[in-house]
C-alpha cells in the first residue's frame, strides 16, 4: 500500500512540476503546479507528518498559488504566452548539466551507500501539531518569532511596493 | 467510520473481507452518503431562503408547486436547471471552464468528511480535523479564480477576483476565531472539541468565556463573507457583476456552483455549533436522545439565522469589506486568543 | 518493493532539477517565481524524509520555516513583478535589461 501511494504521488508529483515547466501558457503552469503541490501534501503524508501535508495544502495550495492565479490573472493578456526556447544559446549547456548532474551524484551516492531503508518503529505522536508545537514554541522559539518578522517585512514590502502614488514622509 | 465499518463487515461475515476492502467500501459509501445529504440540504435550503426571503419582505414567497406553501418548488426548479442546453462560451477555455464547478464542489464535499454528525458517526476522524477542514476547502479558491478567468467574460473576471481576495481574507479571522476552543480542548480532532462540550448549555465553549463569545461573532461574520452570502455577497452582486464568476454558467455545472454555495453554508453553520455550540449535546444534560438530530437542528438554526442577515442587511463596498476584514476583525480576533488564554489563567482553566 | 530513503532524496532531486530547468528555460518572469516554488517545496520533502529517517522532528520545523520563507518570497517577488508590469507592461525578463544597456 505505502509502495503503491509513493509512486502514485510521487509520479503525479513530478509530472505536475514538468507540466508547469513546458506548458506555454502562464495560468495552465500555475494550475498543474497546485496539482504538483496537493501531490507533495500525499508525500508528506506518507512520511508520517500528517501536520505539514495539512499546511501543505493550506500555505502552497491555498494561499501563495491562489496569489499566483490572482497576478497572472490581473496582469492577464501579454504575460499569458511564452516561448521556451531561450533567446540565448549559450544558455542551452547550462539546461542539459543540472539534470546530468543531480542523476549522476544520486545514482552514485545510492551505489556507494546502498539503499537505506526507513525505521518501521517511530513514535505514536511523531508529526502531530502537538509534537511539532512543542519544537517549534520550545526548542526552536527564537526560530518563530524570527519567521514571523520576516512575514511582517513581506507584507510591509509588498504594500510599500504595490503602492500606486508614493507617499514618502520626506516628499 | 466506526459504525458503518462494524456494518459492513458484519453484513460479508468478519474474515471474507481484507481490512482494505472494507475499508474502501465503507469510503464510497461514505462519499456517496455525504453527496447525497448535501443534494438533499441544497433541495431543502432554496426552499428555506425563498420563504424567508419572503416574510423578511412581507410577501409569501413560492405557494403553488406542491400545494403545501409551495414545497416541491426546489425539486421543480432542480428539474428545470438539469433539462437546460449546457453552453460553453465560444472563447472559452474548455477544460478550465468545465473542470473549475468539480474543484469548487470538491472543496466543500472533502471538508464534510470530518464533521462528527453523532459519537459513533465521523466520516473521517482526524486528528487535524479543524485544520483539515480549513485546508482543503480553501481549494474551492482555486476553482472560483479558474470559472472567473476561463469564461473569458470581464465580469466573471471581476467576480473572481473579488470572491479569492475576500475568501483569502475571511479564511484569517475564521480559523483565529476558533484558536481559544482548541485552546480548551487541546484537541484538533473533531469529536474532542464536541466531547469537551459535554454537561448542558453553560458547558458549551460559547458560554465559557467571555472571549469565546465574542469570538463566536466573529467566526460568524466571517463566515457570511466565506460563503459569499450577503451583505458580504461581492463575488455576485448583482446589480454591478450580472452574477459575477459564474455567469456564464448554465444547465448542470451552474447546478454544482448552487450546490456547492449551499453546501458551505451548511458546513460553515455544523461548525459553528460543533465549535462553539456544543455539537451533538442537547442544552439540558442528561436528554441527549437524538445527537444527530441536534446537532441538525443547531446547524439549520444557524443556517436561518444567516438567511435573516442576508435579507435584512444592505451588501457592503468592496473596499468597506476589506477595511472590516483587515482592520476591525484581525485585530478583534487576535484579541479573542490573547484574551480567552488570559481568562484561562486566571480561572485556572489551564 | 520496499520505498526507502533513498526513493524520497531521488524523487526531491527529481523534482528540484525540475523547477531549475524550468527557472532557466522560462522567459516569463511569473512562471520563473513559480519554479523557485517548486525548489522550495522539493527541499522540503528531503527535510520531512530525514526527520522520519532519523525520528527526529527537528526537520518539520524547518520545514515549517520554509513555507514562510516562500510566502514571504511570493508576496514580495509578486509585488515587484505587478510593479514592473505597470511601468513596462510587460514581465518578460528579456526586456529587463535597462541596466545592462
Amino acid at each position: 500500500m505505502e509502495g503503491f501511494l509513493f509512486w502514485f504521488c510521487g509520479i503525479l508529483m513530478f509530472l505536475g512540476g514538468l507540466m508547469m515547466v513546458v506548458q506555454r501558457s502562464a495560468v495552465v503552469s500555475a494550475v498543474w503546479l497546485v496539482f504538483s503541490f496537493l501531490c507533495t501534501a500525499g508525500i508528506f503524508a506518507l512520511l508520517s507528518a500528517p501536520f505539514l501535508a495539512v499546511m501543505q495544502v493550506l500555505v502552497y495550495a491555498g494561499a501563495i498559488m491562489v496569489l499566483f492565479l490572482y497576478v497572472i490573472m490581473m496582469l492577464h493578456g501579454p504575460v499569458l504566452e511564452d516561448e521556451l526556447i531561450p533567446s540565448n544559446k549559450a544558455l542551452w549547456p547550462l539546461i542539459a548539466i543540472p539534470p546530468a548532474a543531480v542523476v549522476i551524484l544520486l545514482v552514485g551516492w545510492v551505489k556507494g551507500e546502498g539503499l537505506r531503508t526507513m525505521p518501521d518503529s517511530i513514535a505514536a505522536d511523531f508529526g502531530t501539531a502537538e509534537h511539532v508545537a512543542q519544537l517549534l514554541l520550545g526548542r526552536y522559539l527564537l526560530a518563530f518569532e524570527l519567521i514571523s518578522i520576516v512575514l511582517l517585512v513581506a507584507i510591509i514590502g509588498a504594500l510599500a511596493i504595490g503602492q500606486r502614488e508614493r507617499k514618502l514622509p520626506w516628499k | 467510520m466506526n459504525i458503518l465499518t462494524e456494518m459492513i463487515r458484519g453484513w460479508f461475515g468478519p474474515d471474507k473481507m481484507s481490512d482494505q476492502m472494507v475499508l474502501i467500501l465503507s469510503a464510497v459509501t461514505l462519499a456517496t452518503l455525504m453527496f447525497v445529504v448535501m443534494a438533499l440540504c441544497a433541495l431543502v435550503f432554496t426552499w428555506m431562503e425563498r420563504k424567508v426571503a419572503g416574510f423578511i419582505q412581507s410577501r409569501y414567497g413560492p405557494m403553488r408547486t406542491g400545494r403545501w406553501h409551495g414545497w416541491a418548488q426546489a425539486v421543480a426548479d432542480m428539474l428545470k436547471i438539469l433539462g437546460k442546453e449546457d453552453i460553453i462560451p465560444a472563447e472559452a477555455n474548455r477544460f478550465f471552464f468545465s473542470f473549475a464547478p468539480i474543484l469548487v464542489l470538491l472543496g466543500s464535499l472533502l471538508a464534510w468528511a470530518a464533521i462528527p454528525w453523532s459519537p459513533n458517526f465521523v466520516s473521517a476522524d482526524l486528528d487535524l480535523g479543524l485544520f483539515y477542514i480549513f485546508a482543503v476547502s480553501s481549494l474551492a479558491i482555486i476553482g472560483i479564480l479558474m470559472a472567473g478567468w476561463a469564461s473569458n467574460n470581464k465580469w466573471a473576471l471581476y467576480g473572481a477576483a473579488r470572491g479569492a481576495a475576500q475568501m483569502v481574507s475571511y479564511e484569517i479571522p475564521l480559523a483565529l476565531a476558533c484558536i481559544p476552543v482548541v485552546m480548551y480542548t487541546g484537541s484538533l480532532n473533531t469529536s474532542d472539541i464536541v466531547i469537551a462540550q459535554q454537561g448542558g448549555v453553560l458547558n458549551w465553549f460559547l458560554f465559557r468565556n467571555p472571549f469565546i463569545f465574542v469570538a463566536f461573532f466573529m467566526y460568524f461574520i466571517a463566515s457570511i463573507a466565506e460563503t459569499n452570502r450577503g451583505p458580504f455577497d461581492m463575488p455576485e452582486t448583482e446589480s454591478e457583476l450580472v452574477a459575477g464568476y459564474h455567469t456564464e454558467y448554465t444547465g448542470m455545472r451552474f447546478a454544482f456552483f448552487f450546490l456547492s454555495e449551499y453546501a458551505n453554508l451548511f458546513l460553515v453553520s455544523l461548525i459553528a455549533s460543533m465549535v462553539f455550540l456544543g455539537g451533538w449535546w442537547s442544552p439540558i444534560p442528561g436528554t441527549d436522545f437524538a445527537p444527530a438530530l441536534t446537532f441538525i437542528i443547531k446547524g439549520v438554526l444557524m443556517v436561518l439565522l444567516n438567511m435573516w442577515v442576508r435579507w435584512t442587511l444592505p451588501r457592503v463596498r468592496v473596499d468597506q469589506l476589506m477595511y472590516l476584514c483587515w482592520k476591525v476583525m484581525i485585530p478583534v480576533s487576535l484579541t479573542c486568543v490573547v484574551g480567552a488564554g488570559l481568562w484561562m489563567m486566571w480561572r485556572g482553566q489551564a | 518493493m520496499e520505498i526507502t530513503l533513498s526513493h524520497y532524496l531521488l524523487l526531491a532531486g527529481a523534482v528540484f532539477t525540475t523547477g531549475m530547468v524550468g527557472f532557466v528555460i522560462r522567459r516569463n518572469a511569473i512562471v520563473m517565481l513559480m519554479c523557485v516554488e517548486l525548489m522550495l517545496s522539493s527541499t522540503n520533502i528531503v527535510f520531512a524524509a530525514f526527520s522520519r529517517f532519523h525520528g527526529n522532528a527537528d526537520g518539520h520545523v524547518f520545514v515549517l520555516m520554509n513555507f514562510a520563507v516562500a510566502a514571504a518570497e511570493a508576496a514580495i517577488g509578486l509585488a515587484i513583478l505587478v510593479e514592473i508590469f505597470r511601468r513596462r507592461r510587460t514581465v518578460n525578463v528579456d526586456d529587463f535589461k535597462t541596466l545592462m544597456e
